[in-house]
């Protein structure tokens, strides 16, 4: 590890000395012991992160804060039995076990989420026809607006940077579906591929919460389902790749 | 598991209001995402089978609770597309220490969401990057790489917001000499 590698690590080192022993931080803490130069920024840093931490903690919540706090807690319990929401549990627990079951026979028709993903790299391993072009961020939310998607996609953020570099984008289907695909224009001539998709349509029972990493080929890819909608990254490379891009 | 409920409140409630002001910027809203959040405890916090999870558990669904409640449908994100440097500007304490709390925040609310948030919650509570990727649900690369990059932004908002600071008190040296 040399010293810039160390430096970025240790940026995320807490002040109060709690990452001592964390194995992460070991090899840049050894660094900053060899090299004076990291060993004194390191101690500049630590100055610089208490000050600005101790600063925070003058910001003090209104006083009535802790008092409506317990008191709405108190409300909350002198509330008739049946009307505190534990006995609901069970009401709820069954309800939701009724949802499961229609949930269940509804999605057995449906496509799964799992099988798209191997359809989304054939599909871009192959010729494509990109009807729409842009390197204008205003221009692709008036091509997402006008094809049926929400105003709002949670493009990445690291993604969202690329547009300026050109993407191309293209609906096309998949049983039955329609999948809206962005192709995002990265270094060296590779390429990016965001597909978004109804997430009502396909069945994403199988999907971990949070995002689900995939190694398909030499493609990797990241799902995830946010606000009705399941997204996939697919990029050449491993998972660091895509992880990048987040 | 049993957390007596109001020894929770006053551990966490000052450090959760300080995470709810530098997402919701205002100091209302940061009090109604603490209390939703210790009313989402007070009926759900029985579930949670490990103890040490607590205070993870309360900054997640306070920031679980800000994005539900969030009006302001971010897009695409606003970024220069030229590279950030990786060198983080040097800075003396003494600087900081001639701002208030509220400047200090001030400054972070100034800085890009997706960098504020992890470094809020890296200043506020000592959180560690493990605790912040959880309660984000983002990988711990992404972690250290956004703490760095706000980092910077906050460092350069500070250097100004000094730098105004000093013009001032020049001003107004020269405006008591004159008089």
């Amino acid at each position: 590890m040399n010293s810039k590698q160390a430096r970025f690590i240790l940026q995320s080192y807490r002040p109060n000395g709690g990452d001592a022993r964390d194995p992460v931080f070991r090899e840049a803490l050894e660094q900053a012991g060899l090299d004076p130069e990291l060993r004194g920024w390191l101690e500049a840093e630590t100055r610089i992160d208490s000050a600005l931490g101790a600063k925070l903690t003058e910001l003090s919540a209104p006083p009535s804060l802790l008092d409506n706090i317990l008191a709405a807690r108190q409300a909350h319990q002198s509330r008739p039995f049946w009307l505190r929401s534990r006995p609901w549990f069970a009401i709820a627990a069954v309800a939701l076990a009724m949802a499961g079951l229609i949930t269940y026979l509804l999605t057995s028709a449906r496509p799964a989420f799992t099988a798209f993903v191997p359809a989304a790299i054939a599909h871009v391993s192959g010729p494509m026809e990109m009807g729409f072009s842009t390197r204008d961020p205003t221009s692709l939310n008036q091509w997402i607006s006008t094809h049926g998607l929400p105003a709002a996609i949670p493009i990445p953020a690291e993604l969202g940077k690329k547009i300026g570099s050109g993407v191309m984008c293209s609906q096309f289907q998949w049983k039955g579906e329609d999948i809206a695909l962005i192709c995002f224009m990265l270094e060296g001539g590779r390429h990016a591929h965001f597909f978004v998709l109804d997430a009502s349509a396909v069945d994403t029972a199988s999907l971990p919460m949070g995002r689900a990493y995939a190694q398909q080929g030499e493609w990797a890819t990241v799902s995830w389902v946010e606000g009705g909608h399941a997204f996939v990254l697919a990029a050449a490379g491993d998972q660091q790749t895509v992880e990048a891009l987040l | 598991m049993s957390i007596d409920f109001e020894i929770l409140v006053r551990d966490y409630y000052q450090a959760l209001y300080r995470f709810g002001l530098s997402l919701a910027c205002n100091s209302a809203d940061a009090c109604d995402l603490t209390q939703q959040t210790f009313a989402l405890w007070a009926d759900r916090g029985h579930q949670l089978r490990d103890s040490s999870k607590v205070k993870t558990w309360l900054f997640t669904t306070l920031y679980r609770e800000f994005l539900a409640t969030r009006r302001k449908a971010v897009r695409f994100p606003q970024h220069e597309l030229s590279e950030v440097e990786s060198e983080l500007p040097v800075q003396d304490p003494r600087q900081i220490e001639r701002l208030s709390g509220r400047e200090v925040m001030e400054a972070l609310e100034q800085v890009d969401d997706i960098f504020r948030t992890p470094l809020v919650l890296f200043y506020v509570d000592d959180n560690s990057y493990s605790d912040i990727a959880a309660i984000l649900d983002i990988p711990i690369g992404t972690v250290m790489s956004r703490i760095s990059r706000g980092k910077q932004q906050l460092r350069a908002l500070i250097s100004g917001q000094t730098a105004e600071q000093a013009q001032r008190a020049r001003t107004k040296a020269r405006e008591e000499q004159v008089s």
